[in-house]
């Protein structure tokens, strides 16, 4: 029985992370919407942190204030480029690659918890959820029980 | 702007898992790295001092059950003085206005008492989503309907063996066919079930077997953990070899492709260790009204029948796992076998609770 050190498992993570961003990449340059899953429970806490709890995995995440204003932004109507535009006017201090980069980080860790599910287009309401890609990858790979197990 | 940060507390499982030979309660180690990682997420303010309110809170309603298991942590069937409905839907009141997302009703059996469907009914219109666990033995079609009619996100079922000879000699006669019945019945009626098995020296060969008829019924989550010597344990501890054998086979069946069930093992000292790390949001309620930070530990932080939870939260329970008692239990606990040393008997044997907000200045 092969058990994991903790560098093996980091490994392991990012390359799942690196695999996931690249399938969420194509959903992205898709022009999709982000919209908050309605199955979540969330809510504003204290020092302009957001709570967020899937009942249906348990998985409880608290978001530091740059990930809940991102999460709050997503609102089913902008576009990831509206957000983009709206950091990089509100933080003006802040290089741009680093708004973009932070942006594509937040919008993979929401989308792999299933806080957000993303929609085609606006007008389109056709629907991607975590669980689409879940499977998509779990077939690549050979696991029934998808990136995260 | 710093960058986003994600917080993975009920996560820690995906993290851990394949530690799973090596008791993160026991590794200082393990939980030196995890005071490392959580420092950085101090860093970027990924943890603030403290929670608005709760976020999850498991009610006991009732010690009364049905059934007499001999390793019942809680010891039921007993009978106390239960709050009563008005008293419960007060709390759920009290709670949703602290914005707490989800309740458990647990016991005893839940479903013992005649209004349980009335507060699940209640909690939902409160914008709370609300499981449960139970032995089965109420759970007929009609009454897995109303759950599903009333709103229950999922319901988890005790199943102590995959037969009438081994559940049944645990829990009493008949209570398989009960337990398996109630399973199919939620199946049926599209309510996501779990499965908990308790690991004893009587059945924990078995687990497997159990795992896979429950995934054959249907059923979402196979779920055990060591044995806690509270309750009437003691008589039915397994053997370290044997809960290593079912780690080994879970280990295993993780890793298999064909598995649609998900199996896990849980530590019950773990929050005990790690809740020290985080401003509080959790805590359980007895059907006395006591407020308890862990449902193994024999402390309390008020009761509600003396002052609504809100006023509770505010003047520490916010905060409890910072207070010296409750870091001293999480200092000195290494395993389950460590609660029967720090909870306290009375002369005649029965617990009592060390009310910490006594040592509250109001």
């Amino acid at each position: 029985m092969k058990l994991y050190t903790k560098k093996e498992m980091l490994e392991k993570s990012e390359k799942m992370q690196k695999r996931f961003l690249s399938e969420l990449n194509k959903v992205i340059n898709n022009e999709v919407v982000p919209l908050k899953f309605n199955l979540i429970s969330w809510r504003e806490d204290n020092e302009d942190t957001v709570i967020a709890l899937n009942p249906i995995n348990g998985v409880l995440n608290i978001m530091n204030p740059s990930l809940a204003l991102i999460f709050k932004l997503c609102d089913g109507k902008k576009t990831l480029k509206d957000i983009e535009d709206y950091l990089i006017e509100s933080f003006p201090d802040i290089d741009k690659k680093v708004i973009q980069y932070d942006l594509k980080n937040a919008m993979v860790q929401l989308f792999s918890n299933a806080y957000l599910k993303l929609q085609k287009s606006i007008i389109s309401k056709e629907e991607v959820f975590i669980t689409d890609i879940y499977n998509e990858l779990a077939a690549k790979m050979g696991s029934a029980n998808g990136p995260t197990s | 702007m710093s960058f986003p940060v994600r917080l993975p507390l009920f996560g820690m499982e995906n993290y851990i898992s394949d530690f799973i030979f090596k008791r993160f309660s026991e590794d200082e180690e393990s939980i030196n790295y995890y005071k490392e990682l959580i420092d950085k997420y101090r860093e970027y303010k990924a943890i603030p001092s403290s929670l608005r309110g709760p976020i999850f809170v498991p009610i006991d309603l009732t010690y009364r059950c049905n059934l007499k298991c001999s390793y019942c942590y809680v010891a039921a069937p007993e009978e106390i003085p239960e709050l009563t409905t008005q008293e419960i839907k007060i709390l759920i009141n009290d709670l949703a206005r602290l914005k707490t997302f989800g309740l458990c009703f647990c016991g005893g059996e839940p479903t013992i008492r005649d209004d349980f469907l009335d507060l699940l009914n209640y909690a939902i219109s409160k914008g709370m989503y609300v499981n449960t666990v139970s032995n089965g033995t109420n759970i007929t079609d009609q009454y897995a309907e109303k759950l599903k009619e009333n709103g229950i996100l999922s319901v988890q079922i005790s199943v102590d063996g995959s037969t009438n000879a081994v559940h049944d000699q645990l829990r009493g006669e008949k209570s398989f066919d009960y337990a398996i019945n109630a399973v199919k019945s939620l199946v049926k009626n599209e309510i996501p079930v779990s499965i908990a098995f308790a690991s004893t020296k009587y059945n924990i060969q078995d687990f497997p077997n159990v795992v896979n008829m429950a995934e054959q019924l249907g059923a979402k989550w196979v779920r055990t953990q060591y044995l806690v010597l509270t309750g009437r344990g003691n008589m039915c501890l397994p053997k370290n070899e044997d809960y290593d054998i079912i780690k080994q086979f879970i280990l295993k069946e993780k890793r298999n492709p064909k598995r649609k069930i998900l199996i896990e093992f849980g530590d019950p000292v773990e929050h005990i260790k790690l809740l020290p790390f985080f401003p509080n949001f959790t805590f359980s309620i007895t059907p006395d009204g006591w407020i308890l930070p862990s449902p193994y530990l024999k402390y309390a932080f008020g009761n509600i029948k003396k002052q609504p939870i809100e006023k509770y939260w505010k003047k520490g329970l916010n905060k409890i796992w910072q207070n010296p008692t409750m870091l001293k239990a999480s200092r000195e606990i290494k395993t389950e076998h460590d609660f029967m040393k720090i909870n306290r008997v009375s002369a005649g044997g029965k617990y009592y609770y060390t009310d910490l907000s006594d040592e509250v200045v109001y």
